[in-house]
This record gives structure tokens, C-alpha cells and sequence, in this order.
């Protein structure tokens, strides 16, 4: 049987930092792992850190990304494309 | 008169010497038995690289080294970055995610230990984003589990430049990537 749809919202709006976003995604995602960017990318990648099918969205999501917030979208773009169980939307 | 105190002296000092021998043999004997336990232990737990069979002071650097980090399993952490050394690749017990989703990798149900017993993770590229190790071009960093046994994977990881410019260019986290350690030169 299909597990329910996970969902996660990442607010690009306000002066967040990477930590927090990342701490902000694992608290709605139920994950407990290292909180850095190169964890991040592995826990996405691992169907059994993070089974699907989930659904990520990033809300205000500058269209210059920079810094972080381009490293950010890259780790979740990359990690949609491997797997075909997650989805990364962009509003 | 001056020679009894002498040789009395150099007895004493032969005696230390015969003392001190003994006492770094023992240490040697100790540390070769604690190789043979992990052999044995890790054996029974099939951990990836247990069964490369490299032997020699690099190797017992290398477990050192493992033991000091707090790896569950410093021998074979300690056969994989001898091999990598030696070899310039991974061992063969290592598959990438890419393979593993391929032979049924795919959801909470299945573990790595399902679709191979023996095997772990590792071959991809490690991104370096949050940039904690030096530089370098995209791609160039490969990462692979450490201590993985079954279950879900921990959070040991050895990440190496593909490259292997320069042979030292190894590294361990085992806290998920917070913070890394570069092997001991071998």
C-alpha cells in the first residue's frame, strides 16, 4: 500500500538562514539527521530517511537565488530528479 | 672500588632495558590480538571490506585511527581506505544509490541489507556544499557508508577525491557531514 503524500513548505520570504530552513524541512517531514546541506541532499536521496511520496514546496522563492538559497534549490531540484516519488515545486 | 657500583649500575640499567622490551612486545601482542577480534567480529557481522585481507602498519594506523574517530567497525573502515589507497576505487561490495534503487531500493520496507547482505552504500558524488572540505571542481568528491550492517544508514561516511591527486586526500565524518577528519599520511 501507497503511503499518504508527505508535504513540506519552505517560506523564502523573511532573513532565514540554511540551518533553519533545513530544521524547518525536517520537522515537517518527521527526519532526524545532520543539519547541513550535504545531509540534506543524502537524506533526500534515501528512501528509507525519507520514504514517499512527498511533495516540497518552495513559497517566494527568489528567481536570483545566491549564496545558500541557490545551493538550496540545487540540493532539491537534484534530489527530485533522482527519485520519482518526491516533487519539488517552485511558487 | 669504583667497579661494583658501576656494574651495579649497569645491571640495573639492563634490567630496565629486558623491562622495557617486554612490556612493547606485550603491547604489540595486545594490539595484534585486538586486530584479530575485530577480523572476527566483523566477519560475523559482514560489514563492506571486512574480507580484503590488506594487513601491515598502514592498516593498523588506519584502524587506530578508526577506533579514535568511534567507528563501530574501525577494520573495516580501515580495509576500505587501505584499499582505496592501494587501488585508487572502492571495493566491489560498495553499489551506488543509483544501482541500489535499481535492484529494489525504493521504499521504507527495503534496506540495504535486503538487496545485498554484504553491501553499502557508496560511489556517489559527495556535493561539498556546505563547502567544509577545500575546494575543488564539481563532481570531484565521492562519498561511501561506514559501519552499515543492516537497516536504515547511519551517520559514518568516508568522502575521498576521485582524482586521488595526492593519495591522503581522505576524509571521515561520522556525524553526517558536520565535521570531518583527513586520514593519518600513509
Amino acid at each position: 500500500m501507497q503511503n499518504p503524500t508527505k508535504r513540506a513548505v519552505i517560506n523564502g520570504l523573511g532573513s532565514d538562514d540554511s540551518t533553519t530552513q533545513v530544521k524547518r524541512l525536517y520537522e515537517q517531514l518527521g527526519i532526524a539527521a545532520g543539519v547541513n546541506l550535504d545531509a540534506l541532499s543524502d537524506v533526500l536521496t534515501d528512501p528509507n530517511w525519507l520514504p514517499g511520496p512527498v511533495v516540497i514546496c518552495w513559497l517566494a522563492c527568489p528567481k536570483g537565488r545566491s549564496g545558500w538559497r541557490a545551493t538550496l534549490y540545487d540540493t532539491l531540484q537534484d534530489a527530485a530528479g533522482k527519485r520519482d516519488d518526491l516533487t519539488f515545486v517552485v511558487r | 672500588m669504583q667497579t661494583r657500583p658501576l656494574l651495579s649500575r649497569l645491571g640495573a640499567l639492563g634490567v630496565l632495558v629486558v623491562a622495557g622490551l617486554a612490556w612493547y612486545l606485550n603491547q604489540q601482542d595486545a594490539q595484534a590480538v585486538d586486530l584479530e577480534s575485530y577480523k572476527q567480529q566483523e566477519a560475523s557481522a559482514q560489514v563492506c571490506g571486512h574480507d580484503l585481507e590488506l594487513d601491515g602498519p598502514e592498516v593498523e594506523t588506519l584502524v587506530t585511527f578508526g577506533e579514535e574517530q568511534g567507528l563501530r567497525f574501525p577494520y573495516a573502515f580501515a580495509q576500505v581506505a587501505a584499499y582505496l589507497w592501494l587501488i585508487g576505487e572502492l571495493p566491489e561490495c560498495y553499489m551506488t544509490k543509483n544501482v541500489a534503487r535499481g535492484q529494489g531500493w525504493k521504499n521504507s520496507g527495503t534496506t540495504v541489507d535486503d538487496i545485498d547482505s554484504a553491501g553499502a552504500i557508496g560511489g556517489d558524488t559527495f556535493g561539498n556544499r556546505e563547502g567544509r572540505l577545500p575546494q575543488r571542481p564539481r563532481n570531484r568528491y565521492v562519498e561511501a557508508d561506514l559501519d552499515y550492517v543492516r537497516g536504515n544508514r547511519g551517520a559514518a561516511r568516508l568522502v575521498y577525491d576521485r582524482e586521488l591527486t595526492d593519495r591522503g586526500f581522505i576524509w571521515v565524518t561520522v556525524d553526517h557531514y558536520d565535521s570531518f577528519e583527513r586520514i593519518p599520511e600513509l
